[in-house]
């Protein structure tokens, strides 16, 4: 009994891997497989597939839930294909394959890649760059099925056999001192794909002399990417940019956390891209304080310039 | 149990106790047969800063006719220059309260009768005072003494109405009222000659010298402008000066005790050793309180109770109220708005993340981490809805742990009041020095090195109006006088310039910072009681309050 457990067990983990597939499916193929007004996508995987594929898309308004999302599912007859159908009423419908965890859970670090990884063998859809090392596929046509080919997962990041390793990190940022147009000075936001690009993370602490900003990520995984905008710049316009040898402006890069749990960045000789004329913006009183929560010896601490203070105030030795 | 005890403890004054209707028809009858006893009711003139009668904590109150909690000199002398600030909010709707938190109060609210009617018959006491009192050497100290006690009732008068009844002999007539110009002259001059009479250095920690006359005389000059529509910017600044000069000093020390916690010298200021920790060096008056032998509701156990949850870090008292919190508009004026919310600390650790020594604020007590402080300050009811502003305590700096504390009493908290501190001397100078113009680096120069440095705060990089009138608050907060400040500033109500507008929650009845509402000039002032003028028809010898 034990051995053959085993057995299906081993079946179960048994990994799919094509470098290039072998066959390749028509539209004529796929036929089967949709209703008429269906999106159909169809997809060849060429990099590491262990466990289910999501699909997600505007077809459940960007719904993550596991349960209520279509799962790809394999193209009897085509090694390594996999296809989806969903009813997608949207004016611009869009979506992209995720790869689940090893527990069945969602996580967008295992999206698909960059809009170099693909190639369009049939039908229509737009493939842009996304936030950090994935591609966004667009304006869908469910004229015909769309057949892709996906050379690899979003940084070559893959759930398989992949241990996540988690840190407490405390990200201090030297932000550009500017103001807009109206006179309000731009706070910086920290946002990534440890949380979905979400300005979920406040900032702990502002000095608003040095316009040093202090972030905690709890239980990041060391593997996820971060970069600086204007707090509250939905649409990603005003960034905070960095100048070239040329003199050219460009977005602040992603930055992988990586293995050190305290990172520095100065960007303070940068701007925001919506930054009004220096001589414009009134001098700021100086009143604000940059500190920061720790663990220290195992318990909750204060850091400020170096010093580190215990929860009654007083300083520890 | 404080080693240092007053005489003021021992209230057998037969015949002092007074009621509101002495004050219309008969004052104390000079041709009873009741002894004068000078130490006693000399005493009694220093108490009534502090007690409200005869008998503690209540009982047996000095004006018949009032609620005894409404009848407390310093209690109704906070709440009426508090509750309707930017500092707090005070959630109870005791009687009278809703209307001064929002700015609509009129002639008989209860929290204005009690502090006319306090001021008055305090007043009084210290003209049968001067009355009797021997004219001997003793005497002469004494009589300069109580002439400032009454100096400081008036200037509560002339700061708080708009017009006043002046009355510097006791008499059987009814008191003139006079104009709010009158009465500054009348005080100025009086304050002028306290500097000359009143004793180089005070008898005891409780009682005053000639350097609490110059400040209190630097203070009118400062809101002089307000008083008479003519600044004097330049007296201010030397009267100022002149109250630096006795044996005073600003309490710079902190203390770090056994068991790891940092009082600063700041908070030493408002603690429950505050009579011989050092901070009584930095007060020019002391108003006493003792657990056992001073026990009041309008003294520091009311601002100490009103702060507390019982689930906060120890506070060197088993009473708390959960009743006041701060506002949105006073956490602003030390924490980043943009982040404040996103800080979490006690009031131990508050002022070092935010660098000043007096945020001794709250947002998350360590001993009470399941609740949720807010920063919204709705006028809601709600104590938590805003941080929590607790800088008084009855904790002893000589503790090793706020739990350790001892005081005289488990409930009645020992700390004094400093009702006026050197701190205030810098800080009337710095701004007087301002106002004259041309004179920005000589204030910010006191402001950074004198006031910010001893609270280990950032200096300021530039002066003005608004810089100045924040530092006010950060220094003096919920110590009684935010509402002077907001006025001088042209801040409160009145006609204002754009660049003025500043509001906060509550005022003039809007919940939030926004949208400003424009205040009628009136509320600069609170109203002469409508009894009180109906009793009294010299009212109407003046041109009245507007009311």
């Amino acid at each position: 009994m034990k051995k053959i457990s085993m057995f299906f067990a081993a079946l179960v983990v048994a990994v799919a891997s094509f470098a290039t597939p072998a066959k390749t499916p028509t539209k004529n193929d796929l036929a089967d497989y949709y209703e008429p007004g269906q999106l159909c996508v169809c997809v060849y995987f060429e990099e590491e597939v262990c466990n289910d594929i999501v699909f997600a898309g505007s077809y459940n308004g960007w719904n993550t839930t596991v349960a209520e999302m279509v799962k790809f599912a394999p193209l009897e007859g085509f090694e390594g294909w996999y296809y989806v159908a969903v009813t997608d009423a949207s004016e611009d419908i869009q979506g992209k394959p995720v790869q689940l965890k090893g527990d069945g859970s969602f996580d967008w670090m295992y999206q698909t890649g960059d809009v170099a990884s693909w190639t369009v063998v049939a039908g229509t859809v737009n493939i842009t760059p996304g936030y950090d090392g994935e591609a966004d596929l667009k304006g869908y046509s469910t004229a015909e099925p769309v057949i892709l080919i996906s050379a690899y997962f979003k940084l070559h990041n893959t759930p398989c056999g992949y241990v996540a390793e988690y840190k407490d990190y405390i990200i201090r940022l030297n932000a550009p001192f500017c103001a807009g147009a109206d006179g309000t000075y731009y706070d910086a936001a920290i946002i990534g794909d440890f949380n979905g690009w979400s300005e979920g993370v406040a900032a702990n602490y502002i000095d608003e002399e040095t316009f040093e900003y202090v972030f905690e990520l709890k239980q990041a995984e060391k593997t996820r990417a971060f970069k600086f905008k204007a707090l509250g710049d939905t649409d990603w316009s005003n960034q905070i940019q960095l100048q070239n040898e040329n003199g050219e402006w460009y977005d602040n890069p992603n930055i992988t956390l990586g293995d050190e749990t305290t990172i520095s960045i100065d960007y303070s000789a940068g701007k925001y891209t919506l930054c009004a004329d220096a001589t414009d913006v009134e001098e700021v009183v100086v009143e604000k304080a940059s500190a920061v929560k720790v663990i220290k010896d195992g318990q909750m601490v204060i850091e400020m310039n170096g010093k580190f203070f215990n929860i009654l105030g007083a300083e520890m030795k | 149990m404080k080693s240092i005890k007053l005489a003021i403890l021992l209230m057998a004054v037969v015949g002092m106790t007074a009621c509101v209707g002495d004050l219309n028809t008969t004052p104390i009858d000079k041709n009873s047969a009741t002894a004068f006893n000078q130490d006693a009711v000399f005493s009694k003139c220093y108490a009534t800063l502090a007690l409200t009668g005869q008998k503690g904590p209540d009982g047996d109150c000095d004006i018949d006719d009032l609620d005894e909690g409404t009848s407390s000199f310093y209690r109704m002398m906070w709440e009426l220059n508090e509750f309707c600030s930017d500092e707090g909010w005070w959630i109870w709707n005791d009687v009278g309260l809703a209307d001064i938190r929002v700015m609509n109060w009129n002639g008989d609210n209860a929290l204005v009768k009690g502090l006319y009617y306090r001021l008055n018959i305090d007043i009084k006491l210290c003209n049968h005072f001067l009355e009797y009192a021997s004219t001997d050497e003793k005497g002469m100290t004494q009589r300069a003494e109580i002439r400032f006690i009454r100096a400081l009732n008036y200037w509560y008068i002339l700061d708080m109405f708009k017009v006043a009844p002046l009355s510097t002999k006791e008499s059987t007539e009814l008191p003139e009222f006079v104009e709010r110009e009158a009465l500054y002259t009348w005080l100025v001059g009086e304050l002028q000659e306290l500097t000359e009479i009143l004793p180089e250095q005070r008898l005891s920690i409780y009682r005053v010298d000639r350097y609490a006359a110059w400040l209190l005389l630097a203070r009118t000059y400062l809101n002089a402008e307000v008083y008479t529509g003519t600044p004097q910017w330049e007296l201010a600044a030397e009267a100022a000066q002149e109250a630096q000069k006795g044996n005073y000093k600003l309490l710079t020390d902190e203390t770090i005790s056994k068991d790891g916690v940092r009082y600063s010298a700041y908070q030493k200021l408002f603690m429950g050793d505050n009579h011989s920790n050092g901070a009584q060096d930095e007060a020019l008056l002391l108003i006493y309180q003792d657990g056992v032998y001073c026990q009041c509701w309008g003294g520091s156990r009311f601002v100490i109770s009103a702060t507390r949850d019982a689930k906060f870090i120890p506070w060197g008292s088993s009473d708390s109220w959960k009743c006041f919190r701060s506002s949105p508009e006073m956490v602003y004026k030390f924490a980043p708005k943009a982040a404040a919310d996103t800080i979490k600390a006690n009031e131990y650790v508050m002022p070092i993340i935010l660098k000043d020594d007096r945020a001794i604020l709250c947002s998350q007590s360590d001993s009470n981490t399941v609740q949720t402080w807010k920063l919204s300050g709705p006028m809601s009811t709600e104590f938590y809805d805003c941080w929590s502003v607790i800088k008084f305590t009855g904790v002893y700096s000589t503790s090793d742990h706020p739990a350790k504390s001892v005081g005289s009493d488990a409930s009645w908290p020992d700390t004094d009041i400093p009702l006026l501190r050197l701190a205030e001397a810098y800080m009337i100078e710095a701004e007087a020095l301002f106002r004259q113009g041309g004179k920005d680096a000589e204030a910010l120069d006191i402001i950074n090195n004198v006031i910010r440095k001893r609270a280990n705060a950032a200096p300021l990089t530039k002066i003005d109006e608004q810089t100045l009138c924040d530092e006010w608050c950060r220094e003096f907060f919920t110590e009684g006088r935010r509402r002077t400040d907001l006025i001088r500033f042209n801040r409160f109500a009145g006609p204002q310039a754009d660049a003025n507008a500043y509001s906060w929650e509550g005022r003039g009845g809007v919940a939030t910072n926004t949208p400003y509402v424009s205040l009628p000039e009136k509320w600069n002032w609170y109203p002469i009681p409508n009894d009180d003028k109906a009793s009294n028809k010299n009212y109407y010898n003046t041109k009245g309050d507007g009311y």
